[in-house]
């Protein structure tokens, strides 16, 4: 059993956990909850030996290890992924996990200089054993590839089998469903529960992804500003006032959902489509050395529209933004206004088509402020600078506070922010926005969504991409669908949302799946 | 040109190639940015010869003591070092050779200082060099295909998260730094008893940053590139003698013009084994072998 007793931990003045207590029992799921910067990927430092507690005590069956630095926890059977994935890029898929092994193969340094035959039959047999679990996780067709060459989901899933190889008695997972979508998710919560009953588990799991909390947690911890403010059962937890409030964001109420699509979608629509093609992309090709990633790929964007792309991961959705904004070399034509685009990233960016990249890519050694005035580059003068930084402020309070912090301080979710704030500063015409809405709370992302439409409403054509299908589908104009390089459907949200073989195949949503939470997706 | 010469200058090909093979462990496996690997060269050479010279000891006996002053001088660098940022490391190995040679010029009596240490007897031959280089290159590849070496590439890579993989970093930091000590002292040892006479400005920083280029020609992660590139920057400056003041220039030439069109160097991580030579015969195509690493 892992016991955190009133842990807490300070950085300078700020307090980033504050008496942090918890049990993990054997073989229970525990899920910690809370906004974004609410502490908790600092608790999971705490408990891996990352950071050590400023107060409190740790203990593992018994054992008090707070202070044990990481690589001693590991051993002792606690292992973790990380939530911005870090995976070792030098080796391929099965180095990768065989190195989580290392410390449980018997042989010595010169044993391995000379080669003998025991360090041939311990390698053999770690690389049997780490196929095995490859396979658990449904990698094992990639081994030999490099880790940065795969889909999102499938690193993510990487992370698990690496952890796996420690051969953990505890499994932190930190935002698993970060970036997967729907059906990837009900995936991932049937890998959760096969883990726990075959290799007889405890799991904790940071997690924004309510449905999935709530049906495969045992106990839920729900943390704010690193306080905990409830804790118990998923069905306590879920109802309790001041969780929705800090939180969710939204009455607990489970006929939500179905209210919000059919009645927002319809409002947001433009009346009428002056039908003037602004960003044009005609049958783009782009291939990853002998991988062809897009095919003969053709989109359009009218003025001011929101046109969202979803799809599974590997799909090629990234690739369709990073071609668009000039960072990949390609075939085929992409018009703007009419004008074929210029093939250099920093003069599609000046010409005002601004991306915001996956996984944030704030500048970390700069405060937040800085950071922002480095996205005013199309700004001509203080004055305008000035104003564009008080807009952004305006948007996004959190990065007001914040403003003299250092960028690579801030959480996973506040750091979202200060990207789509430092692509805003520039007033774009055209906004790719990459996966706004990963890694961040439910209450945030129904802000960033809300945003989106605000920017909108300013004059700005928005093309996104996003994993939560639903949102992006509600406020969208058309949808683009796109299986393995291709596009496969187009259409109004609310038609795709309601097409049957789209829900199944790209949505993962087989009717009454979930017991639904009154929440959305 | 003459057999012999062809013969020296593949001698000291081999020994640069014993002292750069502890470079690719360290930097190019590990991500141990060190300029500190002629330290040991000369700590190698000089302990060595001196103990040859004014001890009258065996060879044998006199490398065996270079090799355990240059892992223990290793542990209390290592020791000082080993924990600090990546820069700030490689500028503390820099001075450490400082150190060194500056050590070898001040006592003079015992070292003969910037006069140099001369009358130290041939005790190296060509096979003795060839088969110690061939040892060396046997052992990092097993050194490289091991846990060890995985544990390196994933310091390198990223700190934390081999920590968190069980992996204890200061210390594997520690082994594989003290294995580029050792294979830079028997480097050293072996040139003393080639050249016969050795004198402190033979260590210079110098030497340490044309083994660092050595490892990034042949590409961090490749020891097959590493040993190729090792011989091939080793001989061209013997080649481009016809070329005499513009031998230097061309050189640097060579070297920027492949970081810059091969930034992973020429092999990347690209290894030679058994089954790519088995590839090769069925005529099949260098990109799909590639791939399998």
């Amino acid at each position: 059993m892992l016991e955190a007793i009133n842990i807490s931990k300070r950085f300078g003045g700020l307090v980033a956990v504050d008496r942090f207590t918890m049990q993990v029992p054997d073989n229970s799921i525990v899920g910690i909850i809370g906004p974004n910067g609410a502490g908790k990927t600092t608790i999971f430092n705490m408990l891996t030996g990352v950071y050590r507690p400023s107060e409190g005590e740790i203990r593992f069956n018994g054992r008090v290890i707070s202070g044990f630095p990481p690589h001693q926890i590991t051993r002792l059977g606690i292992a973790r992924t990380f939530q911005n994935i870090r995976l070792f890029q030098g080796m391929n898929v099965l180095n990768n996990v065989r190195v989580a092994c290392g410390f449980r193969q018997q042989y010595s340094f010169f044993d391995a200089l000379v080669h003998l035959p025991k360090v041939w039959a311990s390698e053999r047999q770690i690389v049997a054993d780490a196929e095995k679990y490859l396979d658990f996780v449904g990698l094992l067709p990639y081994k030999l590839k490099n880790p940065d060459s795969l889909p999102y989901g499938l690193q993510r899933k990487l992370e698990i089998a690496r952890a796996l190889m420690t051969n953990p008695s505890v499994l932190l997972l930190d935002e698993p469903a970060a970036g997967l979508n729907p059906s990837e998710v009900v995936e991932l919560m049937n890998l959760i529960h096969k883990l726990r009953k075959m290799m007889n588990l405890s799991i904790v799991l940071i997690e924004h992804h309510m449905e999935m909390v709530m049906s495969i947690c045992n106990y839920v911890w729900v943390i704010n500003f690193g306080k905990t403010i409830a804790y118990g059962t998923p069905s306590e937890v879920q109802c309790n006032p001041e969780v929705l409030r800090a939180y969710m964001g939204e009455e607990c109420n489970t006929e939500m959902e179905d209210k919000k699509i059919s009645t927002k979608s319809s409002v947001y629509l433009p009346e009428k489509n002056p039908s003037m093609t602004f960003l044009e992309a005609k049958s783009l090709n782009v291939s990853y050395g002998k991988i062809h990633v897009l095919r003969d790929v053709s989109i359009h964007l009218d003025k001011n529209e929101i046109v969202s792309i979803i799809g599974a991961n590997g799909a090629g959705k990234s690739t369709l933004i990073n071609t668009l904004s000039g960072a990949l070399p390609y075939r085929g034509t992409i018009l703007f206004n009419g004008k074929s685009l210029p093939r250099r990233a920093s003069k599609v960016a000046a010409l005002g088509i601004i991306q915001v990249p996956e996984g944030r890519r704030v500048f970390p050694g700069l405060t937040v402020e800085e950071n922002l005035i480095m996205g005013g580059f199309l700004t001509h003068n203080e004055r305008e600078l000035k104003a564009s930084l008080n807009r952004v402020y305006g948007l996004f309070p959190r990065l007001h506070e914040r403003r003299y912090q250092l960028a690579g301080t801030l959480s996973g979710g506040e750091q979202q922010m200060l990207a789509i704030g430092r692509a805003l500063m520039s007033n774009p015409k055209v906004l790719l926005l990459d996966e706004p809405s990963l890694g961040l709370a439910p209450i945030m992302i129904n802000e960033i969504f809300e945003l989106i439409l605000t920017v909108r409403s300013e004059g700005t054509t928005i093309l996104l991409v996003e994993q939560n299908a639903h949102e992006a589908m509600r406020i969208s104009d058309r949808t683009y669908v796109m299986q393995t390089g291709e596009i496969i459907a187009e259409g109004r949200g609310i038609d795709l949302l309601n097409d049957p073989v789209i829900r199944q195949a790209y949505l993962g949503i087989k009717e009454n799946d979930f017991a639904c939470i009154g929440e959305n997706k | 040109m003459s057999v012999t010469f062809i013969i020296n200058v593949l001698v000291f090909a081999a020994i640069d190639l014993i002292s750069v093979l502890g470079v690719f462990a360290l930097i190019g496996l590990t991500g141990l940015f060190s300029f500190g690997q002629v330290g040991f060269m000369a700590i190698g050479a000089y302990i060595s010869a001196l103990s040859v010279t004014r001890y009258n000891l065996p060879f044998f006996v006199g490398v065996l003591m270079a090799v355990a002053l240059s892992v223990l001088v290793g542990l209390l660098i290592g020791f000082l070092t080993l924990k600090l940022r990546t820069d700030y490391f490689a500028l503390a190995t820099f001075g450490f050779a400082e150190i060194v040679k500056a050590m070898l010029n001040h006592f003079d009596s015992f070292t003969g200082g910037a006069m140099g240490l001369y009358g130290i007897p041939v005790l190296t031959s060509a096979p003795l060099v060839f088969g110690v280089a061939v040892g060396a290159v046997i052992l990092m590849r097993n050194f490289k295909n091991s846990k060890f070496g995985r544990d390196c590439i994933a310091i390198r890579t990223d700190e934390l998260a081999a920590s968190v993989m069980g992996i204890d970093v200061f210390w594997r930091k520690m082994t594989v730094f003290l294995l580029s000590a050792v294979l830079g002292a028997v480097s050293g040892a072996l040139y003393a008893f080639y050249v016969t006479y050795i004198e402190p400005d033979m260590f210079n920083w110098g030497r340490s940053v044309e083994l660092i280029i050595v490892v990034f020609f042949g590409g961090l992660n490749s020891l097959t590139g590493c040993v190729i590139s090792s011989l091939i920057l080793s001989i061209l400056p013997e080649v481009l003698r016809f070329a005499s003041e513009w031998r230097t220039v061309l050189y640097t030439l060579i070297v920027i013009v492949t970081i810059l069109f091969r930034p992973s160097g020429l092999f990347g991580s690209w290894e030679l084994s058994l089954q790519q030579i088995k590839f090769f015969r069925r005529g099949e195509n260098f990109a799909r072998s590639d791939q399998h690493k």
